[in-house]
């Protein structure tokens, strides 16, 4: 558990979970095209969007309360960008 | 439809609640609560990015384009995944640099500038006014829908609703949110009002959609059913083959991604207002999640109108219309809240900051330039108002001139697109090191106008503001530049266009310019520090102390590091710690750059002493300890001071060497000042001491004498003398001196008239007076008694401005006392008096104290003994009553009482004593009573007492009058004596009961000896009566014979001749009547036999009715009684009346004979005796079902009705005294209850009466 809320904690999944977000918020469009019925159509954008405030949710309560700052002598560590 | 007053007043209603709120919050925060800083009212702010546009165009753009809507949600919860990195860098950027909108940030970033600030703003403002128009146009077309006017107004107020909802919108705006100048202060009322804003909309949309979903049609698989075999099958459907639909899809998430932090009003709530970063990640998934709620029952909503057959025109308004003409009115003026809070917190957030950016941004800069709009300096605020009322009419203009011609959504893109130009400069400047100002201005600059020349014209050419031609053939005919199709690029969405032109533009030049152009070393700096930014604190920064930034802890541990390498752990720790104290830092945790250039300062200077000032300067420039950037803002700091000071680097040199040479004649003159504070200091403290001393004795005798030898110890005086007023205040006694100094004291000096001498004369001025012996003073100081005087002082002692006495200081050098030192022996004086003061009073309070606890002690026991007073009181199981002689009130009652009567101790005190006394007589007069009890102290009577529920009480109450001093009162004590009262009543009637047995006991008593006697005497009657039976049977037979002789005998006699012996004979004959006597002769004998036989029925009756040796139950003939007891008392009745016999064939009955005889012979007796001459009396007896009856009528006086019911009761008689017991009734009717029978009487007086008995045949007795 502790490894996981460390990798939560780290920039790099957050932009894996902005590439899941893409994915999944444009995956609908082609693979339910030949769906005429809304009802899989809606529950393909609702759910995978519930996911990821699911997500987001955890990745929220796993931040540590105080902000570790970087300091800049602590190399290794990397910097925010 | 609702009227528009109605609405007004909804609207206006609900603002007022919300300003409640707002006002409530701020005022809390005051107070420390914390309502408005907490993470989930920080979260739901943010929803004030659900808009109109949200409440009512997401179902627009369902209804027209399908699931695109949903774009503009998703996109804003991609760009909150990265929110933890970039959104908190904003919030930290914006503590520091006190931030106070999207421009300002901007500004501050590349080298606050002016230009870039006024273009940032001038794209706000104009990005924003599609956004204010869309609202306006919400809120109007909402408010003409549910008024029902429609197109055709029908009062002033939906004629002019648009103007009236933008003042009202201006008038929250300014109460709201610009109500102070200085806008980086956090508007928590604001922000909590937003908060409940988007509670309201979310809620007001969620109940339309569940009413469309669930009341208007069977849930979401009705809903997609109907929709599916509808012309709108395809609605959701989307073309994933045509690359145009991911163009679209891309743009729309671009956007909306850009739109959630850079659209100024989110700018502001979630940066300006952020109070802490923690709460960032309570926003990052509780405002994704309100998005997906709002938008749940978004595609119902349009399918649900479609379906219904509105038009696909009007699904802006479904959420609206169809509540209102399918629903509860209720519901429609809710969503019509719903979305009119939609509208209000964006036009309100929107137009505040707005407001704040041009008056910054734009109006202040003019101000600086034009010299004559400098008054309105002071009047910013105004300016603010102004800014927020002119945003708002703009937008109003813009909905006005060309809302008409776009749905909400389109307008609203408009704005996201405009706002999609700051992304560019914002996250270029957060992430990259080389963003410079010149890309920013550049950048910006062209993705403006490109949005203009791409987006915002084409709206104008629509709207016919601009000719068609400009859109068909380009400005001046030129086809490349085309608005619609720039550069010859066609087949896309007017919005990818625009989209992909603008950050073309946009990204390029802002890049391009950047790397080109020079930057200056302050947009170096600051590009580091907002790209370094998260290296700081935040904890440390959001403190506020944005100058106390460096933490002291880290750079003592590197200090010690330093010192280690030359010194020992203890040496090291010494410097640092005398370091500390010069720089003033000793106690601080977080310190500024300058205490820190002071502490370096301070330690290297302290290092130099142990290996020489070069090389602890060299050991300290290589030591880090001061990293880069603290020293550039250390440089900064001194730069910025030289430069406000104004001054060339020559002046500089000369004011530091005229400083120096001030600063040796300073270092000379205060180590002087430092000498003779140090003793006065000396003197200070000692007097201090002795003052303390003194407050810590509280005796005063002991205290007078101890000061004196404190003084003369500390202060090496030669004598030290207190003198203190008399009750006169004309003379000072001696009250303590010096004995050290002086054995015996002269007794001219045991007291001192005042005004004469140096001591009379310090008390009558009320200063110090000073004398010294230069041999000609006439005080004459030196004495006898104190020959080595040489100055001498007196000062008075003052309490509270009362001169009390005075202190009398003599020293044995000259010139001791001087106004150097005057002032420590006149604190001392005042301690002195102080002390005094004190220490009288102490002595006057602990004697207080002391009474007061021995005060306290009796009245705690006595409270005790109150209180078990009391607790005897309310346990007694009787009522005690305690009242006012004067008034008759109740004073105080017990439990008992109010268990008693019903009534609470409360009511009781509001009522009187003859509120309860029940059944007074008229006479009764509650004054005489008192007067009655004041003469004999107490009474005792039996009375009622009323309940509360009206029933009554009997009672004895004992009352007693009570005088206490000058008080007196009534004090009762009542009894129930309902108990006793039953007893008693028991008692009697146990008493009746057991007299009534008793008398029956007797009767029974009586009559089993009167069957003894009759038994006895029937016994010796009977034997005589057999004699005189059978002798009168044998003389019957000897008289017939007799008889049948003398009969033959006169044959013979009357048939023989002698007839002289025939005349003799027949002679004698005549003379004893022996006719006479033959004749009745025969007749006696048989009245004997009949009398003898007749006693002997007699005495058989009565042995019958006696029935001695018949005591027990057993079967018998009823009428054979009743004939036995008719023959016992025939006597008594014979003369009174006849006796009529009806009896019926009776069967036997299983009885006690005796007993029964003895009820027939009640009846009989009492039935002669109703008879008062002559009468009749008629026994019937007859058979009933399984009873046998037996009636006895006379027809005597009858009984009276009034008496009838009581005849059976013991000892009730209509007879005189002494002749009847009233008991015979009474026994009857317990002899046929003891048979199991039933006796009744019928009586009409004057006609006579009837008993009937009726008894079982199967006695079960």
């Amino acid at each position: 558990m502790k490894k996981l809320k460390s990798v939560l904690e780290h920039y790099e999944f957050h932009v894996l979970l902005f590439i899941l977000c893409i994915i999944m918020f444009f995956s609908p469009l082609f693979i339910l095209s030949d769906f005429s019925t809304p009802g899989p159509i809606l529950l393909s954008f609702f759910i995978p969007w519930a996911l990821i405030i699911a997500i987001l949710y955890f990745t929220g309560q796993s931040y540590s309360k105080r902000d570790t700052s970087r300091h800049p002598d602590k190399a290794g560590r990397g910097t925010d960008v | 439809m609702f009227s528009s007053v109605t609405v007004i007043s909804a609207v206006c209603l609900y603002v007022a609640f919300l300003f409640i709120i707002a006002l409530w919050v701020e005022k809390g925060s005051k107070t420390g609560r914390k309502l408005a800083r907490s993470p989930a009212v920080y979260s739901l702010a943010l929803a004030v990015y659900c808009t109109s546009w949200t409440f009512y165009g997401s179902v627009g753009k369902a209804a027209s384009s399908g699931m695109l809507f949903l774009t503009i949600y998703l996109g804003p919860t991609m760009a909150i995944v990265l929110w933890w990195f970039v959104l908190r860098k904003l919030v930290r950027l914006k503590t520091i640099n006190r931030t106070t909108s999207i421009a300002d940030f901007i500004s501050s970033r590349y080298g606050k500038s002016q230009s870039l600030a006024a273009i940032a703003t001038m794209l706000a403002l104009i990005g924003t006014t599609p956004y204010i128009a869309l609202q306006l146009k919400a809120v109007n077309t909402t408010f003409s829908i549910i008024t029902g006017s429609g197109s055709a107004p029908d009062s002033w107020i939906q004629s002019n609703v648009g103007p009236i909802v933008v003042v009202l919108m201006a008038l929250f705006t300014i109460v709201f949110g610009v109500r102070k100048l200085d806008p980086t202060e956090r508007h928590e009322g604001m922000v909590t009002a937003l908060a409940v804003e988007c509670v309201v909309k979310l809620f007001a949309f969620m109940a339309a959609g569940i009413f469309v979903t669930y009341f208007m049609y069977d849930g979401f698989g009705d809903i997609f059913t109907r929709l599916s075999a509808s012309p709108f099958k395809d609605l959701l459907k989307t073309d994933g083959s045509d690359v145009r639909t991911y163009m679209i899809w891309s743009t729309y998430l671009l956007i909306s991604m850009s739109a959630i932090l850079f659209l100024p009003r989110q700018f502001h709530v979630a940066v300006v207002e952020n109070s802490n970063e923690n709460h960032i990640k309570t926003a990052v998934w509780m405002f994704p999640l309100y998005m997906l709620l709002i938008n749940i029952f978004v595609v119902p909503i349009a399918a649900g109108g479609l379906l219904k057959g509105y038009s696909v025109q009007q699904a802006d308004t479904f959420v609206l219309s169809l509540p209102l003409n399918h629903g509860p009115s209720i519901l429609a003026m809710l969503v019509f809240i719903g979305g009119f809070s939609a509208a209000t917190g964006m036009i309100m957030v929107s137009s505040m900051t707005t407001s704040t950016m041009m008056t910054n941004h734009l109006f202040l800069p003019v101000i600086e330039r034009i010299k004559v709009l400098a008054p309105l300096r002071r009047h910013l605020l105004k300016v603010r108002w102004f800014g927020v009322i002119a945003i708002l009419f703009i937008g109003y203009a813009f909905q006005k001139l060309i809302g008409d011609s776009h749905t909400l959504v389109n307008m609203g893109i408009i704005s996201f697109v405009a706002v999609l130009q700051f992304a560019p400069p914002i996250i270029g400047g957060l992430f990259w090191r080389k963003a410079g100002k010149a890309g920013a201005l550049l950048g910006l600059s062209s993705g403006f106008f490109m949005w203009c020349y791409t987006m915002l014209l084409p709206s104008f050419a629509r709207s016919g503001w601009l000719p068609d031609g400009f859109l068909d053939y380009g400005p001046f005919g030129i086809n490349y530049l085309k608005p619609e199709s720039l550069f010859g690029l066609t087949g896309v969405d007017p919005l990818v266009h625009t989209v992909f032109w603008t950050m073309f533009f946009n990204i390029g030049l802002y890049i391009l310019g950047s790397l080109f152009a020079e930057k200056s070393k302050n947009e170096v700096n600051l590009a580091n520090d907002f790209v370094d930014i998260m290296e700081f604190d935040s904890a440390v920064i959001s403190r506020g102390k944005e100058s106390a930034c460096i933490k002291l802890e880290e750079k003592l541990t590197s200090l010690t590091d330093l010192l280690g390498q030359y010194l020992t752990a203890e040496e090291a720790g010494n410097i640092i710690n005398k370091s500390l104290i010069k720089a003033g830092i000793k106690d601080e945790k977080i310190i500024t750059i300058a205490d820190l250039a002071q502490l370096t300062s301070e330690a290297e200077n302290f290092l130099s002493g142990f290996i020489g000032a070069a090389a602890a300067h060299q050991a300290f420039s290589q030591s880090g300890l001061i990293t880069k950037r603290e020293k550039r803002e250390l440089s900064e700091m001194y730069a910025e001071i030289l430069a406000d000071m104004s001054v060339s680097p020559e002046e500089i040199q000369k004011k530091i060497d005229y400083y120096k040479d001030r600063d040796m004649l300073m270092a000379r003159q205060s180590a002087e000042l430092e000498r003779k504070v140090k003793e006065r200091t000396r003197d200070l403290e000692a007097a201090a001491e002795l003052g303390h001393a003194a407050n810590s004795i509280l005796d005063p005798e002991k205290l007078r004498q101890q000061v004196v030898d404190m003084i003369q110890e500390r202060f090496g005086l030669y004598y030290v003398g207190l003198y203190l007023l008399d009750d006169t205040r004309e003379w000072a006694l001696l009250h303590a001196y010096s004995t050290e100094t002086v054995k015996v004291i002269m007794k001219s000096r045991y007291r001192t008239k005042i005004g004469e001498g140096i001591i009379g004369e310090s008390i009558a001025n009320a200063r110090a007076s000073v004398a010294d012996d230069t041999g000609n003073n006439k005080t004459q100081l030196s004495t006898p008694d104190l020959p080595d005087t040489r100055s001498e002082i007196a000062l008075p002692l003052r309490i509270h401005d009362i001169i009390v006495g005075a202190i009398d200081l003599r020293s044995s050098k000259f010139n001791a006392f001087n106004k150097d030192n005057l002032p420590v022996f006149q604190t001392l004086t005042d301690q002195i008096a102080m002390a005094l003061n004190n220490a009288q009073l102490y002595n006057t309070v602990e004697g207080e104290l002391t009474e007061r606890r021995r005060t306290e002690t009796e009245l705690e026991e006595a409270y005790s003994n109150l209180k078990l007073f009391r607790d005897l009181i309310n346990q007694s199981h009787e009522a005690i009553y305690v009242c006012e002689p004067a008034t008759a009130r109740f004073l105080d009652v017990n439990n008992a009482a109010c268990k008693m009567l019903g009534y609470s101790e409360e009511e009781f005190l509001k009522m009187k004593v003859i509120d309860i006394q029940s059944a007074l007589p008229d006479s009764y007069s509650w004054e005489m009573h008192v007067e009655t009890l004041k003469e004999k102290e107490s009474s005792f009577i039996e009375g009622e007492h009323k309940r509360k529920d009206g029933s009554t009480l009997p009672v004895e109450v004992s009352i007693n009058y009570i005088l206490r001093g000058k008080k007196d009162y009534i004090v009762a004590v009542a009894r129930d004596i309902t108990s006793r009262q039953k007893a008693e009543k028991r008692i009697e009637e146990a008493y009746a009961e057991l007299k009534s047995t008793q008398s029956q006991m007797l009767q029974r008593e009586k009559m089993a000896s009167v069957g003894q006697l009759a038994a006895g005497v029937a016994h010796e009657i009977n034997n005589p009566m057999g004699y005189i039976s059978s002798n009168l049977n044998t003389l019957n037979k000897y008289t017939a014979n007799l008889l049948k002789f003398i009969e033959a005998q006169s044959k013979i006699i009357e048939s023989s001749q002698y007839e002289e012996c025939r005349r003799e004979i027949n002679a004698l004959r005549k003379e004893l009547k022996l006719d006479y006597i033959t004749e009745d002769l025969e007749g006696l004998i048989i009245e004997s036999l009949d009398g003898a036989e007749r006693v002997k029925v007699i005495v058989q009756n009565l042995k019958s009715f006696s029935r001695i040796d018949e005591a027990e139950c057993k079967l018998a003939d009823i009428n054979e009684c009743i004939d036995s007891t008719l023959n016992i008392v025939w006597n008594e009745l014979k003369y009174k009346a006849s006796v009529q016999k009806d009896y019926g064939e009776l069967p036997p009955v299983k009885c006690y004979p005796q007993q029964l005889n003895q009820v027939i012979m009640n009846l009989l007796v009492n039935a002669g005796h109703s008879i008062e001459k002559e009468g009749e009396i008629i026994i019937k007896t007859w058979n009933g079902d399984k009873t046998i009856k037996v009636s006895i009528s006379d027809n005597g006086c009858g009984i009276p009705e009034d008496k009838i019911g009581r005849i059976f009761e013991p000892f009730f008689t209509t007879k005189e005294i002494g002749e009847g017991t009233g008991l015979g009734l009474s026994i009857c009717y317990d002899i046929v209850k003891k048979h199991n029978g039933d006796i009744t009487v019928e009586s009409n007086p004057g006609e006579g009466t009837t008993f009937t008995i009726q008894l079982p045949v199967v006695s079960t007795i």
